[in-house]
């Protein structure tokens, strides 16, 4: 008989800032698990501490995902941990599938929850950019998840008090960090209220400035469609929104000529409401959208800007 | 110099087959192509072979339909590609799928280079390839935007974090691109014609030395089940009688939600 993974363990967390911490103990407290072990790579003096046993810091700080592998594979041997939780994070999607292969442990990514049954936890993950719910079972005592960030919070001053301990990284020989250089910051679409985004529909890069004068008449940022910026070059990267570009939730998400795929959609699905302008009826768009209008663009977007420009 | 390229024959997210009266996704009955980025992990392999003297490989596993999206991926400028498919290859975690791409490329290899795409557009959990660098013991670079390759050493640049990583390692490795790498090139249904027959080979499980019950041990997650998520949107569509009377009617509902 196969043996499941099931839940009630102790556990090993990876975070770089509090937030990412507190999000993935909070996952912890959700599957059973406790928070045993923190592999910190956040600024040293930010360790949180309260909310795990202990806090692991590397010196010298490295963002090397083969030592980050190595220390997490010697601390969950060494202590007997069986579930390993990453951050759904670059970092974490590139660390977690080399220790799932160095700790012989089912792997599971992107997950949103759990449930108890009878044979083993069953996990679900988000699936084809946040439009599927899997359900999977690890058929291995140990399990590597990474886990998408919640805002489920926790009570940090009623969990442990954290000891912090420091050892050295591992080294790696076969490869270094030769450069870093830190990009200016971008115009972050994150924090905005109101976003207007465009996408195939429009027909002619200098058309943009319509939908920049809507943007400007709504105190809304300006965002765009993967097409715009991959396949057409006419806007730049830090204003894609969806799977291959920025993950945003404004109050009010406009959807201007863009179709709704699902890589467009799982970077905008979450706005409070969703406003989609299309020509094609059967657009896929309008299933996301609490409002839509079935039209021609270029004579609704200078009508919106005209109307809000009278109130 | 031996360069390895994995690609999927992945399921179209923009085509998905949906059951609309339980909310089940029909991943079988759903259109499947090549995975975009892993054209770009191509492009870049027959791209080095232009300057550097090397032999370029492909690796998937999957049915025997993908041989035709194969043949189209050897139009590029690869030399060979191994399809492994078989009947017995069934419920395959990315585990189980590390575990035979390392199988061939062990039986073919070594390699001094294995490229990439950084996820596949359908279940996106972009672990397959960093499984096999673990399993290969290779270091890797992922999501690489630029790469140059020199003798027994490698330069790769990536964007992370709202930084640019510039990163060296030695060969062998394994690196991870994205769509900015470059842009793969355009393949006519006549160079696909052109690739020689036996360019393409396929590879039972027998062929790479393991067994049905071996294979079924290397999978070690299951899915049990694929759901939609639930969207909980108004759906309301607002079609006046003309463009001015749709837009008052969006603005009003607007306002009414507290958004404007």
């Amino acid at each position: 008989m196969t043996e499941y993974f099931d839940m009630a363990k102790t556990a090993i967390i990876l975070a770089e800032r509090a937030e990412e911490c507190q999000s993935l103990i909070a996952t912890a407290l959700s599957l059973n698990a406790t928070a045993n072990s923190l592999l910190w790579l956040g600024e040293e003096k930010e360790v949180p501490r309260t909310g795990v046993n202990e806090a692991i810091i590397l010196t010298p700080q490295t963002g090397i995902p083969e030592t980050i592998t190595a220390t997490i594979t010697n601390v969950v041997k060494d202590q007997g941990l069986t579930l390993v939780i990453l951050p759904t994070t670059k970092l974490g999607r590139e660390v977690a599938p080399r220790v799932a292969v160095s700790l012989h442990a089912g792997y599971v990514e992107g997950v949103i929850g759990a449930e108890t049954s009878s044979a083993g936890t069953i996990f679900h993950r988000l699936s084809f950019g946040g439009t599927v719910v899997e359900k999977v079972r690890v058929r291995t005592e140990i399990a590597v998840i990474t886990a998408i960030h919640t805002d489920l919070k926790t009570d940090m001053s009623a969990l442990p008090t954290t000891n912090v301990k420091t050892i050295p990284t591992p080294t790696v020989d076969s490869k270094k960090v030769k450069h870093i250089e830190e990009l200016p910051k971008k115009d972050d679409m994150r924090s905005a209220d109101r976003i207007i985004a465009a996408g195939r529909g429009i027909k002619k890069q200098q058309d943009l400035s319509m939908i920049d004068n809507l943007a400007k008449a709504l105190n809304a940022k300006f965002a765009c469609s993967r097409p715009l910026v991959e396949d057409l070059k006419w806007c730049p990267k830090d204003n894609q929104v969806g799977l291959s570009g920025q993950t945003v939730t404004p109050k009010l998400y406009i959807a201007i000529g863009i179709s709704g795929q699902i890589q467009h959609t799982v970077g905008m699905r979450n706005s409070k409401v969703i406003v989609a302008i299309n020509s094609d009826k059967s657009a896929p768009i309008f299933q996301v959208a609490d409002y839509g209008i079935v039209g021609d663009l270029y004579q609704l977007v200078p009508e919106l800007a005209k109307q809000l420009g009278k109130t | 110099m031996k360069i390895a390229c994995l690609a999927k024959y992945c399921v179209d997210p923009a085509n998905l087959v949906c059951d609309k009266a339980t909310g089940h996704y029909d991943f079988e009955g759903s259109p499947r192509k090549i995975n975009e980025v892993d054209q770009n992990a191509v492009e870049e392999a027959v791209k080095i072979k232009t300057t550097t003297d090397c032999v370029v490989h492909i690796f998937s596993v999957g049915p025997t339909e993908a041989a035709k999206p194969m043949r189209e991926l050897l139009g590029m400028g690869a030399d060979r590609a191994f399809l492994i498919s078989d009947p017995e290859v069934r419920n395959a975690d990315s585990h189980a799928i590390a575990d035979l791409l390392k199988r061939a490329i062990q039986k073919q290899g070594p390699y001094d280079l294995i490229l990439a795409g950084y996820a596949s557009e359908d279940s996106y959990a972009g672990s397959v390839a960093l499984m096999l660098a673990e399993m290969l013991h290779m270091p890797h670079v992922a999501y690489a935007s630029k790469i140059s390759v020199d003798g027994q050493a490698l330069t790769a640049v990536r964007e992370v974090d709202g930084k640019v990583e510039t990163i060296e390692s030695k060969l062998p490795a394994l690196i991870t691109v994205t769509r900015e790498l470059n842009t793969p090139r355009y393949v006519s249904a006549l160079q696909t014609l052109r690739v020689p027959r036996d360019a393409l080979t396929t590879l039972r499980l027998s062929d790479l030395g393991e067994t049905p019950e071996e294979y079924a041990s290397t999978c070690r997650a299951e899915i049990l089940e694929l759901m939609t998520v639930p969207t909980n949107r108004k759906n309301i569509l607002l079609d006046g009688a003309d463009t001015a009377t749709a837009v008052i009617k969006l603005l009003d509902a607007l306002r009414d939600d507290g958004v404007l």
